[in-house]
């Protein structure tokens, strides 16, 4: 007591309240920490819930007389090309230049342009049809990056009895256009005659695909597609469908597979081909239709995705074909405008003007195709036929269009954790339960540590064994394996029965020790009497070949690597979670009740069933969601094990793709701020809040459940 | 009938691991009344106590020698079934234990353990137990309140009562009232003492005043070996040990 000087209080004082601060600042570190984490997240997932923006700019001045207009790639300019048959590239700063088209007789009546913005196709006032590639030549003088537009002649030809020209289409060596004629349609092409395509009325809106060999061809009454094969160039149909409103205006979306169509009624159709109801046929389908209002004055694809421009007389918006969604308006489009389109990358519009204008918008669209639609319904994509959910979020061409729906991430998860619980749950509370009431607790000593050195081996370690070692064998043991599964419980159930036969003095005798072995035997026994049997059943029951016959008979495939594996695998890493909080639930409930139990005669497994297991049932529960969180969050064996495949299928034959693997396969391939990027961060910030809610119904229900089970006496 | 033998004792010897607890005990307990054993903690009482039910069983490294008879049958022979041997024996703890269920299930649940008795059975198999440890007066309006919500005394006599439902023979008590405040104490006593006029009781006592107020015959252990036995009467007062004259006149203990 007399150590307790003044100063020696002081320091122990100053000591605690040291520590008090430290361990303070430690929690609120790690509680800030999480914070963070969270707000990082859901700060870069917040861009894909926004429809983008577009915001006036600063307008250029065209020449008189404008016929069209495209952009450069920096947008630093516009280029119109005026009646008089010369470029006219108007610098935003002032400085312009002038290419002039030479051959090209002034003044032009008509020019389009082709969907790449490289054919630029013009009438010129003797009727002759030109065709002309022209490039914006980025170059570099004193250290200022130049603009130059240049224009190169491809093909001419009479234009004399042609109508409207319609459509520009092909590439620079084999060019294609397309004009109206009385009757239909003609093709003008270099290395051929002309060739009319009769369809009975004028076409009123054609569009060529990017290799010129597709064509589509909408009349007042019908639309069809044509193929251009061959040297012959002879037109062939593919399929065609009659229309409900004349066309009005018509584009080809980037991808050349859907053809837009928008009428007087303001609707815009979506065709797709597609087989025929008879194997070879193709018929066109209407896969979406966007509706709006006034008529569809014209039509503009989006040069990077299927992203449009639909201009009606009051206005103009933008819609998405993938994702359904319309209505972001351009604010104080011109009323007069001649005619609107794209930047090359997407990141404006411009509309030019009778009054020679070209007003400018900056567009930030940054995620069009990510909307809750696409993510978590089902989406009809282009080449299918039906809505379906498709994870597939790169492909090869640069056309191709990110599928990224989440449900079968989701659903792959669910999947996984679920086989990996039907799995481990049983064996791990099982043990817990032998561990902890009716083995001697020599075994307990041994075999509890043992099961938690389970949890020590790295995952990459078991998915590695599960993918390269148990998969194979599962595949050819399959049979056997499934039958095990049955027979096992089925096998010691029954050794336990006979047991109870036995005479009454070999049961007594049994200390622990034998009763565990005497299970161990039982086990071995029915183990190999379903390997003796296996190959057997195989042969009976499945025709010698499980995996042929499950084709066969129910049409389901057997993948290597699937969900059984994965329940192996996955439930190996979580039966040490599950079996040690299980353990010490069991271990919790007071030994007094498990005594006064067995004073009042019951045998071990009815003190067991009826006190035991009823008292650490909150535990017990808490320990199945525990797994089932460690389950769902686990990345490296699923990641080995599934296959990766992103089906969406509850078979346990099947391979699947779980959100933990998506995030680790694909992050690193995801550009920063990419759509890509953030679905995958969305994806992150789900399985946190998946298991966040798992862990915290856990938590909830097993205090509810030991507030239902009473204060237990201690 | 008053001289029936229930236990006998022949040279008990209980080993945990290799330390014996107990020592050669010889000791007949009579099939009427109530038998108290006393003596300072870690004389062996309790271990001789469990012993009558083979509550020790499930300690690891438990070890008996000699013999434990139940009229006239070896206990700890290796035909003899533990789970008959504790419905025959109950036994009612330090420390009242009661299930974190309701009063009637409670003292039913004995009795469901062995067979699936009907609602009207089970009604009157509890009424009588709780009537025979004074406990239905207090609780018959409320059968199906948790036993939590019980105090500390009445919880006590629901564990008696519980013992009782599955009419054992005997009744093992081990310290029942040491948890207890004296009223309480004194309504398990009476209890006790009912209650030995129909059963085998064994009740370990740590409170010297316990035993000459409810025991008709008392032994006094000794680290692990019996000193004395006979009529409580006369080990309290005119003890034929010095060592139990010590203890009962609260020289040590």
């Amino acid at each position: 007591m007399g150590n307790f000087t003044p100063s020696r209080l002081r320091r122990v004082r100053l000591v605690d309240r040291l520590v008090a601060g430290g361990i303070t600042a430690g929690g609120s570190l790690v509680l800030l920490a999480v914070a963070f984490l969270m707000v990082f997240l859901f700060a870069q997932t917040l861009p894909l819930l926004g429809g983008g923006t577009a915001r006036p700019q600063s307008s250029a001045t065209a020449p008189d007389a404008p016929l069209l207009a495209f952009e450069d790639d920096f947008r630093e300019g516009v280029i119109v090309l005026g009646a008089d048959g010369v470029l006219h590239s108007a610098r935003l700063d002032g400085a312009g230049r002038t290419v002039p088209l030479e051959g090209a007789r002034p003044p032009l009546r008509e020019a389009v342009l082709d969907a790449a913005g490289r054919l630029l196709a013009i009438r010129d006032a003797a009727d002759e049809v030109q065709v002309w590639a022209v490039r914006v030549k980025v170059g570099w003088e004193s250290g200022e990056r130049r603009l130059e537009p240049t224009a190169r002649p491809l093909l001419r030809r009479v234009g004399a009895g042609l109508g409207r020209l319609l459509a520009a289409g092909g590439d620079v060596d084999a060019p294609v256009v397309v004009a109206a004629t009385a009757s239909g349609a003609a093709v003008l092409r270099g290395s051929a005659d002309a060739v009319e395509i009769r369809l009975g009325t004028p076409a009123a809106v054609a569009a060529i695909s990017r290799d010129g060999r597709e064509l589509w061809l909408g009349a007042a009454r019908d639309l069809s597609v044509f193929r251009l094969d061959g040297e012959a160039f002879s037109p062939a149909l593919v399929a065609a469908v009659p229309l409900r409103r004349p066309p009005t205006a018509g584009a080809l979306l980037l991808g050349d597979t859907t053809m837009l169509l928008g009428d007087a009624g303001g609707e815009v159709t979506a065709w797709q081909v597609v087989a025929g109801a008879v194997a070879g046929t193709r018929m066109l389908d209407a896969a979406a239709v966007f509706t709006g209002n006034g008529p569809v004055v014209a039509l503009a694809p989006s040069p990077r995705d299927k992203t449009f421009l639909v201009r009606r007389p009051g206005g103009a918006e933008l819609a998405h074909l993938t994702s359904r969604r319309v209505g972001l308006e351009l604010p104080s489009f011109p009323a007069d405008a001649v005619q609107a389109g794209f930047s090359p990358r997407r990141d404006g519009v411009f509309a030019l003007t009778a009054a020679r204008v070209v007003h400018r918008w900056r567009l930030e669209v940054p995620h069009p195709e990510a909307t809750a639609g696409t993510l978590f319904l089902p989406v009809r994509y282009e080449g299918f036929t039906e809505p379906e959910f498709v994870w597939q979020s790169t492909g090869g061409s640069g056309s191709f269009e990110p599928k990224l729906s989440l449900v079968p991430l989701v659903v792959g998860t669910f999947k996984g954790a679920l086989y990996a619980l039907l799995f481990s749950a049983p064996c791990a509370l099982a043990a817990a339960l032998y561990l902890s009431q009716f083995a001697p607790s020599r075994l307990r000593t041994v075999a509890k540590p043992a099961i938690e050195l389970m949890a020590a081996l790295p995952s990459v370690v078991v998915g590695f064994l599960a993918a390269l070692l148990l998969a194979p064998v599962l595949e050819r043991h399959v049979v056997g394996v499934l039958t095990a599964f049955v027979v096992l419980p089925l096998g010691v159930i029954a050794a336990a029965a006979a047991w109870e036969q036995a005479p009454l003095a070999w049961r007594r005798r049994l200390r622990p020790r034998g009763e565990l072995l005497l299970v161990v035997g039982a086990l071995a026994a029915t183990l190999a009497t379903v390997a003796a049997v296996a190959p057997t059943v195989e042969r009976v029951l499945f025709a010698g070949d499980f995996s042929a016959w499950l084709l066969a008979s129910a049409g389901v495939t057997y993948d290597q690597r699937n969900a059984v594996v994965v329940g192996f695998a996955l439930g190996f890493a979580v039966i040490p979670i599950i079996f040690t909080l299980a353990e010490d639930a069991f271990s919790n409930v007071p030994p007094s009740l498990v005594s006064a139990s067995l004073a009042l005669g019951a045998t071990r497994w009815q003190a067991a069933r009826t006190v035991a297991i009823p008292a650490a049932s909150p535990g017990l529960f808490a320990a199945v969601m525990t797994g089932l969180g460690r389950a769902v969050g686990e990345t490296m064996i699923v990641l080995m094990a599934t296959g990766n495949t992103p089906i969406l299928s509850l078979s346990p034959f099947d391979g699947m793709r779980t959100m933990a693997a998506s995030i680790a396969v694909e992050l690193p391939e995801a550009a920063f701020g990419d759509t890509l990027y953030r679905v995958l961060i969305l994806t992150a910030l789900m399985l946190f809040a998946m298991t966040f809610v798992i862990n915290t119904a856990a938590v909830l229900i097993s205090t509810r459940l030991r507030k239902r089970f009473g204060r237990l006496a201690a | 009938m008053n001289d029936a033998v229930r236990f006998r004792l022949e040279a008990l010897t209980c080993r945990y691991g290799p330390a014996a607890a107990v020592h050669g005990v010889t000791l007949d307990i009579p099939a009427q009344g109530v038998t108290a054993f006393i003596g300072p903690s870690g004389c062996g009482k309790s271990t001789i106590l469990r012993c009558l039910n083979r509550m020790n069983d499930v300690i690891e490294g438990f070890s008996v020698g000699g013999r434990v008879l139940l009229d006239g049958e070896d206990v700890y022979a290796p035909g003899f079934d533990p789970v008959e041997l504790r419905r025959r024996v109950g036994m009612v703890f330090q420390r009242s234990n009661p299930f974190p269920s309701s009063i009637l299930d409670n003292v039913a649940y004995g009795l469901r353990l062995h067979r699936r008795p009907t609602r009207a059975e089970l009604e009157l198999a509890v009424e009588e137990a709780l009537r025979a440890a004074a406990l239905w007066d207090e609780v018959k309006d409320r059968l199906d309140a948790s036993a939590s919500s019980l105090s500390g005394g009445q919880q006590q006599r629901l564990c008696i009562a519980r013992a009782l439902a599955v009419r054992p023979e005997v009744l093992l008590f081990d310290e029942p009232a040491s948890a207890l405040d004296p009223i309480s104490t004194a309504r398990v006593e009476e209890l006790v003492t009912e209650l030995g006029k129909r059963l085998t009781i064994v009740i370990v006592t740590h409170n010297l005043q316990q035993a000459p107020r409810v025991a008709d015959r008392t032994a006094f252990f000794l680290l692990g070996k019996l000193v004395e036995y006979g009529p409580t009467v006369q080990v309290f007062t005119t003890p034929a040990e010095e060592q139990t004259e010590a203890y009962v006149s609260g020289r040590f203990g």
